[in-house]
């Protein structure tokens, strides 16, 4: 079975039971509704609050209400991106990866080659999603129903802003933890602690080919913990970018074209920078890549203190979007 | 319930037609002395009109004597010597004179003669005292 | 000393730039009193829907200013305190995707001050509003219905509704007329509706304001306005055709009929005295003084062959 179409069974499938199982809810309520046969309608008695936690307490009735709406929404989020996520980052676990540059490598080194190398792969992916992630964001603050209607309850903008956002850099890092989480766990589950084991059989003396060699080394140098931080960090820095490019852009007089500007502003740029960190490689580029902590190719880790770089760039991006979107109106 | 019928578009002021119709009640007997009347609010409410109306036309017609407004709350057409006796025949006349001078002037400008101006005048109080008649005497059965 | 639930002073609002700007909002000055049921009347694009989303925060004047409940919606702080105190039915009834249950459920939690559950059943039962279809099967008019079942529980000082009779049968807005009477205005609470349905604003408001093309044409309590203007007509010889109170004047073969604004017995005594003679005097209907006025500000006077 060709890999491809394993993963594109993985995406459609959930899809496709969702629908059956929707389908088989409305006709059970159907049923349902004609058994009863026009019941009296419940009149409009709303439950007691809950109780609210410890945290939440410290908030506004209207405040805990909003937040409680964006919780529930990044909960819902979190589900369908941790899946998807998961989907990307065990590409590297199939099979046809494993054997895709032939069989001649051991399989501990081929497996946990191919598993890192489909993670960083799996960076454009998840990239391709923060900018989802940031248009949904922004466009609840900035247009339609959804922004009208909050921005006529009693909540400031800023309260507004940071609720959405926080609360969607949460279901982000609470997602990807969770995708990467599982996937090494398949990857123990299916084939062991594979990276203990990649010099097993070596023998002094044997004749590997350039690309093995190649492949060996920037597996031996690769530094797990630091590749799942940069997806972190990258993901915190495009989502922050896309936040503030879309903000700017609703400041046009029509919204449509100003965003539409701003995403085809940040995909050039985004393209810009991957073209130049991973094909051109040069030395700024190198520096770029170092300073920001994108680990984005196998080999020599950039090192842990360059974390704090992207995480404050990023918080600065979000503030300036934030002061922004006071002015922007509906 | 009143029966009163407001047109918001006729041209005429809400607040006098309420006042004007408040008033042909208690002289066509639908209305007795005494008789409570609906809350501001909730005569309001049953019109569909704006309860400052309400309030104003009932603000001129107890000016005028015509119902009154007890301290607890609860307002009431007037008494039967209050209605009859309150006014001195001066006053009355006084009132009257500026609606009969209209009367004269829409009469003359649509040309109608003075006999049939007064024998439109008259018609219209038999016809208000036969309505009167009428509402004793069902109520009379009714008790 | 009145206070005012809006206030606008020579509001402007412009969009777009240069040759191309549009003037949605041109020096408008409005001003609605506390405790009052306020009409805003005007034709499709006269700047009624700019101006309550600048009263709402939503937009920001170009120029000029305005004033909701003493506050400035715009900047933050301000903006929130006067939030806390304002129901809003906005034009788009969208709703943001909720059955009526939820959106009620929702809303009630924004407002736990002033909010009234019991309220919100009288609502839900005069309205026959479904609680429980799904948004997607709402009709126009029940999805009206939700938003304002949502405004008038939340039982807040001031009102504002933005057509608020879209889609609604007869049946709907004779019981809409008599909630907002019975449960909206109690304790000095202002209702500020705009609408096109004439008929019924002309039934409950008692301040109207007639605005055109961004700016207020007139304003005032509606029983004075009423009592201004007049149609009059009259057959006489020389009969002026311009003055600063005639709104427009008709040629007939026999006859002038005069739509007069402003002190409508004195200009017919001026006419008698001369010589003409008055044939009738009518009241206008407030349908009629709109048409009137708003026919005035294109230009377009009426000279019958």
């Amino acid at each position: 079975m060709n890999g491809n179409t394993i993963i594109v069974i993985e995406l459609v499938a959930p899809l496709a039971i969702l629908i059956v199982w929707g389908r088989l809810k409305i006709a059970r309520a159907r049923r349902k509704a004609a058994d009863v046969d026009c019941a009296p309608v419940q009149p409009f008695e709303p439950k007691l609050e809950p109780a609210s936690g410890f945290v939440l307490s410290s908030f506004s009735v209207p405040q805990c209400t909003y937040l409680r709406q964006q919780i529930a929404l990044g909960r819902a989020f979190y589900y369908i991106v941790a899946y998807l996520l998961v989907v990307v980052f065990t590409s590297g676990l199939l099979p046809t990866s494993v054997d895709r540059y032939g069989p001649e490598q051991p399989l501990a080194q081929r497996v946990w080659y191919s598993y890192l190398e489909h993670i960083t792969l799996g960076e454009l992916a998840l990239d391709a999603m923060m900018v989802m992630a940031a248009m949904i964001a922004v466009y609840a603050l900035t247009t339609g129903a959804q922004a009208s209607f909050n921005r006529t309850r009693p909540l400031t903008l800023r309260f507004l802003f940071w609720a959405r956002i926080l609360s969607a850099i949460a279901t982000i890092l609470a997602s990807l933890a969770t995708a990467l989480a599982v996937s090494f766990v398949l990857l123990l589950l299916f084939y062991g602690p594979v990276w203990l084991h990649l010099l097993d059989t070596f023998q002094p003396g044997t004749v590997l080919s350039h690309r093995q060699e190649m492949h060996l080394i920037q597996s031996l140098q690769t530094s797990v913990p630091r590749l799942f931080l940069s997806l972190a960090t990258m993901a915190l820095l495009v989502f922050s970018a896309g936040v503030l490019l879309l903000t700017l852009g609703s400041w046009f007089p029509n919204k449509s074209t100003g965003r539409g500007m701003a995403v085809i502003f940040g995909l050039a740029g985004g393209i810009a920078v991957v073209h130049l960190v991973h094909v051109v490689r040069g030395p700024l580029a190198l520096l770029l890549s170092r300073v920001f902590f994108l680990y984005m190719d196998l080999g020599p880790p950039p090192r842990y203190g360059y974390v704090l770089v992207p995480v404050l760039t990023s918080a600065v991006l979000l503030f300036i979007a934030q002061r922004l979107i006071r002015r922007v109106e509906l | 319930m009143l029966p009163l019928r407001i047109s918001a578009s006729s041209g005429v002021p809400v607040y006098l037609q309420l006042e004007q119709q408040i008033k042909q009640a208690i002289a066509s007997g639908l209305l007795h002395p005494g008789d409570a009347l609906p809350s501001t609010r909730r005569a309001a409410a049953e019109l569909r009109i704006n309860p400052n109306t309400v309030a104003r036309a009932f603000q001129n017609l107890e000016r005028e004597g015509v119902i009154r407004t007890v301290p607890g709350g609860g307002t009431f057409v007037a008494s039967e010597a209050a209605l009859t006796s309150g006014l001195l025949k001066a006053e009355k006349l006084r009132r009257l004179r500026p609606l009969a001078q209209q009367f004269a002037v829409e009469a003359a400008q649509l040309r109608l003669s003075a006999e049939d101006t007064h024998k439109l005048l008259d018609a219209a109080l038999e016809d208000l005292a036969r309505k009167s008649r009428v509402n004793k005497r069902s109520s009379e059965e009714s008790q | 000393m009145t206070n005012y639930a809006i206030r606008t002073e020579n509001l402007v609002k412009t969009y777009g730039f240069g040759r191309k700007a549009i003037r949605a909002v041109d020096g408008l000055s409005l001003n609605v009193p506390e405790g009052s049921i306020y009409g805003l009347l005007g034709r499709n694009s006269a700047g009624k829907t700019t101006t309550i989303r600048m009263a709402m925060g939503l937009a920001r004047p170009s120029s000029g200013s305005i004033e909701v409940l003493g506050l400035d919606p715009w900047p933050d702080p301000s903006r929130v305190a006067m939030l806390r105190q304002v129901a809003f039915v906005p034009e788009d009834k969208a709703n943001i995707g909720l059955g009526a249950r939820k959106l009620l459920e929702l809303n009630r939690s924004f407002y736990p001050d002033t909010w009234s559950d019991a309220l919100a059943r009288k609502v839900v039962d005069r309205l026959e509003l479904p609680l429980d279809t799904p948004f997607i099967k709402l009709s126009l008019g029940n999805k009206t219905k939700a938003s304002l079942a949502c405004a008038i529980a939340q039982r807040s000082r001031l009102l504002i509704l933005d057509e608020p009779t879209t889609g609604l049968d007869p049946v709907a807005l004779d019981a809409l007329l008599r909630l907002l009477v019975e449960d909206c205005t109690a304790d000095g609470r202002t209702i500020f509706l705009s609408s096109h349905q004439l008929a019924e604003i002309e039934q409950i408001a008692d301040y109207i304001g007639i605005m055109d093309r961004g700016k207020i044409l007139l304003e005032g309590p509606l029983d004075d306005i009423r009592a201004s203007f007049r149609r009059v007509t009259v057959s006489g010889e020389n009969l002026p055709s311009r003055g600063a109170n005639i709104l427009s004047a008709r040629r007939d073969a026999h006859a002038t009929q005069y739509v007069l604004r402003d002190a409508p017995d004195s200009f017919s005594a001026d006419l008698a005295a001369n010589g003409a003679t008055i044939l009738d005097s009518a009241p206008l209907s407030l349908n009629e003084i709109f048409l009137a006025l708003c026919r005035k500000e294109e230009g377009v006077t009426e000279e019958a062959a």
